[in-house]
């Protein structure tokens, strides 16, 4: 359950993963959003992330870059402030924590996780019914600056994570803010990585 | 006529009568230990133990399949969640968390005691800090929910190192909360069950109850998918074993039986005759079975089964009687005639059958005891008791005419005599120089299973991911806390072992039960609150947690002080209960502990360093090699045994004939007969087991009856066509009975079935090549 926990934020973080596609006029819907994100094939971008803890003084902060290979390769690799990696590839999930230790779990073993790997493949595949199948949706703004909000149906995983607000531009992600059950959250911003 | 006469008859009956209630008063047993050596070594014995009554026995594997997935997984559940109701079995696996919340509970309230990590050092300044330190790479990292949870209480990470230890062992994976086989729309279960795996009556009622569950299961779970259970494992084996052994022996033997007694009846014309001629069988075996519950005290069914296709010669002893007795002559008279010859065969297979009385295989020595009391009680019944019922007026109707040609047909083929010397000598050469395995020293190869069943459970096996039951590390202890304290030593050095790649993983009853000694040591490494606080305070200078975040730790730390152990009742209703019952077992006076060892990439390494542990009576225990070794034992001795029945055989023929000559000519037949058959099962692609051995020893006991009255009589004589007319009979009776059995699939009425038909014409055919000439006359009559 804790590890699923864990699973969940990576999910989030790797959803943030920019979308290159062409922006179209009129009023911004759903149905755009999620149909330009389809086009997403793949790419790698920089993060920075805050976590803010109620248990501790001082956030913590981490940095590195998001790897996406269309449809099934999603990798988180944080370079500082030490270098630890996750990697969820088709039916698997690999984590390399800072000391070296590497497991791999499989998704199947993990329900929640796998509800989370879902909505993550949903969210960048631009699969909008597979993303409604297990949160509820909305979207503000416009095209240039908008929010999806998403909050997750089931009650056991609702109580770890409360919210996820995605934020971006047109096919861009910008930022993830996942809102946990206790107050703590966890801020991650987006850049292209510079050429 | 006076009763005085009779006195044969009443101590035949009397003795029939006394065999009868040692009978009744018998035990049979069908577990493999009579087949197992009787003064074991250690790792013999500790082999012998496992296959008995070893975890390794006690399991049963299935497979549901032939619906969707989602029945699959509610059939899984349901069938389950009745066998876990059913005292037969220890434990139901199919991967549902029945006891994930005991288990957590149990390793919260324990952690101190339990994990490997607590130290004097793990608690000072410097190992708070490096805990805190890796506490704190956890949060900030997509681990920190779960951190979270235990990080005030636990910030040095017991429940985490826990958590590890349990998740390193392989298991199948999981779709709707049950295991399913890779790439497989199958759902997997193990079960575990209570009974002796020597028990197979109880284990035949375990797969009752199994196959009862499953269709209540099926009634239950509702839809148009009721999908199909397969099993697997050592004890749907031994139970399909014995069913098919017991089936094809009844079947086999009653279809040999029917035979013999239609050729018989054809011959002899009456159902009195024939009555007589099974008497010495009939009464043998029943005198066999007596004399091994007497000498043995307990009676194994392969004694019983198998026994008396040994004394099947004992068909032959009337057969030489009824058709040697001349018309209108009484058998009492023919008796002084074919007596001595007769006695001579008799003692000759004894000779034979008498070396498998000093085998240290209780299996092999029981059908030595059944074959010579058989055979004795059997020639004794021919020649006292028979003659007497017979009466005056018996008249066997004998085939004369086949007699008189086939003595035309033995003048030609004695001119064979120098071709079968010759290719005689080019079989034993075949033989020794045979390039390739003259024998099989596998085992398996004496399992009557299938190659599709062998298939069938390996992919079972594989499925499930489980333990290969391969090799164990096994150890021996007075109690119950040397048993585990050994275990501990053991694990450590497996440990190191793993870290070399050696093995991959192990499973050990300590894990979750360490041994009184450890965990007062794990106690005594947490320091009082007041130090330990004051460690903490210095541990955490400088880090972003919370001061008081730790309170909960203090307190829970410096309770661990004095909690107390953990106790067998603390383990109960959790999967580590069932892990420690499994592996740790009271055995006689002593208690023995068990390491199933995963992923071995190096025995002979392993084997070397577990002998060097300081452990004594420590047994790494290779199961197959083992159980090789044990069968190349037993193959080997059973040889060697052979080769001094058969030196006793020439001794004993040397003195009784005693001219050379006339040895010779006994013994060359009988040579080129079992030169000949081991030479044509080898060429056919046999590789030579021990129940070929044992039919090559029954083709000598048989031929050498052909042989002797062959060699006992002048061609000349009157009585040589009936001679050779009850050879032929006796002959075609082996033949029928033993060909029958051939066609068994079973390797052990295969194997003596095939080895002694063949054996036996042989012997018959070489018999006659090598008999005397006929006084006076020439090789080429016509």
């Amino acid at each position: 359950m804790g590890r699923a926990a864990g699973m969940l934020l990576l999910c989030l973080e790797l959803a943030s993963l920019p979308a290159r596609a062409q922006d179209s006029a009129g009023s911004w819907t759903l149905d755009q959003l999620m149909q330009g994100l389809s086009q997403n094939k793949g790419g790698t971008v920089n993060f920075s992330e805050d976590q803010y803890d109620a248990m501790l003084t001082r956030p913590l902060h981490s940095s590195g870059v998001l790897v996406y290979a269309a449809p099934n390769r999603l990798e988180k690799d944080t370079l500082l402030p030490k270098p630890q990696s996750v990697i969820i590839d088709g039916a698997t999930l690999t984590m390399r924590q800072a000391n070296g230790r590497s497991r791999t779990i499989r998704l199947q073993d993990y329900p929640q996780i796998g509800v989370l790997v879902e909505t993550l493949r949903a969210t960048l595949g631009g699969d909008l019914a597979g993303l409604k199948n297990a949160n509820d949706v909305s979207l503000k703004g416009t095209a240039d600056q908008w929010q999806l909000t998403l909050t997750p149906d089931d009650p056991a995983l609702r109580k770890l994570v409360k919210e996820i607000r995605i934020s971006g531009s047109h096919f861009a992600l910008l930022s993830v803010e996942v809102l946990q059950a206790g107050g703590d959250r966890s801020m991650m911003t987006i850049a292209k990585v510079s050429p | 006529m006076t009763g005085a006469r009779y006195w044969p008859v009443a101590i035949w009956l009397g003795g029939l009568l006394a065999c009868l209630f040692v009978i009744v008063h018998t035990v049979f047993t069908t577990d493999l230990s009579a087949f197992l050596p009787r003064a074991p070594a250690p790792t013999e014995k500790v082999l012998v133990e496992q296959l008995r009554e070893g975890v390794v026995s006690r399991i049963i594997l299935m497979g549901i399949e032939g619906a969707p997935q989602s029945a699959l997984a509610a059939l899984s559940r349901n069938f389950s969640g009745r066998l876990r109701q059913n005292r037969n079995f220890t434990a139901i696996n199919n991967g549902e968390d029945v006891h994930q919340k005991n288990d957590q509970a149990f390793l919260w309230n324990n952690r101190y005691l339990l994990s490997d990590q607590v130290t004097t050092d793990h608690f000072s300044e410097q190992g708070l800090r490096r805990a805190l330190e890796a506490s704190l790479d956890l949060l900030n990292s997509d681990a920190a929910p779960l951190v979270k949870i235990y990080l005030t209480s636990d910030p040095t990470g017991e429940m985490l190192h826990l958590f590890d230890a349990a998740q390193a062992t392989a298991q199948p994976q999981k779709k709707d909360g049950v295991w399913f086989a890779p790439a497989a729309n199958r759902a997997l279960v193990v079960a575990q069950i209570v009974a002796n795996p020597s028990d197979v009556d109880a284990q035949q009622t375990d797969l009752a109850v199994i196959a009862k569950a499953f269709t209540a299961a099926q009634q239950q779970t509702d839809g148009a998918y009721k999908g199909r259970l397969v099993t697997s494992g050592p004890v749907v084996f031994s139970v399909g074993i014995r069913d098919r052994i017991k089936r094809d022996a009844e079947r086999f033997s009653l279809l040999a039986t029917l035979l013999v007694t239609a050729i018989l009846l054809a011959v002899y014309r009456s159902p009195r005759i024939l009555l007589f001629g099974l008497m010495p069988v009939v009464s043998g075996a029943i005198a066999g079975i007596a004399a091994v519950s007497l000498a043995f005290g307990t009676v194994h069914g392969i004694t019983l089964g198998f026994g008396v296709t040994l004394i099947g010669e004992a068909v032959d002893y009337p057969i030489y009687l009824f058709t040697q007795t001349a018309p209108g002559t009484s058998p009492e008279t023919t008796l002084p005639r074919i007596w001595p010859t007769l006695r001579l065969g008799v003692l000759t297979s004894i000779c034979g059958f008498g070396a498998l009385l000093f085998s240290s295989f209780a299996g092999l020595a029981q059908l030595g005891a059944f074959s010579i009391a058989g055979l004795v009680t059997a020639i004794c019944v021919t020649r006292w008791v028979i003659p007497l019922l017979l009466q005056q007026s018996f008249r066997a109707p004998r085939p004369i005419a086949i007699g008189q040609q086939l003595r035309n047909l033995i003048g030609v083929a004695r001119k064979l005599r120098w071709a079968v010397l010759i290719l005689s000598v080019a079989a034993l050469l075949f033989l020794v120089f045979h390039n390739g395995a003259l024998w099989d020293d596998e085992l398996a190869s004496l399992s009557p299973l299938s190659n599709a069943e062998k298939t069938a459970d390996q992919q079972l096996r594989n499925q499930l991911g489980a333990p290969d039951a391969g090799y164990l590390v096994v150890v021996n202890r007075p109690t119950q806390e040397g048993a585990l304290a050994a275990s501990e030593t053991v694990g450590a050095a497996l440990q190191r072992l793993m870290a070399q790649h050696v093995l991959a993983g192990f499973e050990s009853p300590s894990t979750y039960w360490p041994s009184n000694a450890t965990q007062v040591k794990r106690r005594a490494a947490i320091p009082e609150r007041a130090a330990l606080e004051q460690r903490l305070q210095e541990a955490m200078r400088g880090m972003p947690f919370r001061p008081d975040l730790f309170a909960p730790f203090l307190d829970q730390a410096s309770a661990a002080r004095t909690q107390r152990l953990i106790r067998h009742q603390d383990l109960a209703n959790t999967s580590f209960g069932e892990i420690a019952d499994t592996l740790l077992a009271r055995r006689d006076a002593s208690w023995q502990a068990i390491l199933p060892l995963r992923g071995v990439r190096d025995p002979n390494r392993l084997a070397q360093e577990i002998g060097a542990v300081p452990v004594p009576g420590i047994v790494f225990l290779n199961i197959k090699q083992a159980s090789d070794t044990l069968y190349r034992t037993y193959r080997q001795q059973s040889l060697l045994l052979s080769f001094f029945g058969v030196l006793a055989i020439f001794a004993f023929l040397g003195v009784s004939l005693k001219q050379a000559r006339r040895v010779i000519r006994v013994v060359l037949p009988l040579a080129a007969a079992v030169l000949f058959t081991s030479t044509l099962l080898v060429v056919t692609g046999q590789k030579l087991s021990i129940f070929h051995l044992i039919g090559l020893l029954l083709t000598v006991a048989v031929g050498s009856n052909y042989s002797l009255f062959f060699e006992g009589q002048s061609s000349g004589d009157e009585s040589y066509t009936w001679v050779i007319a009850s050879l032929v009979l006796a002959n075609l009776c082996t033949i029928a009975g033993f060909g029958v059995l051939s066609f068994s699939g079973i390797p052990v009425l295969h194997g003596i079935g095939m080895t002694v038909a063949i054996g036996a014409i042989l012997s018959l055919i070489f018999s006659a090549i090598f008999s005397r000439r006929p006084n006076g006359a020439k090789d080429a009559r016509p």
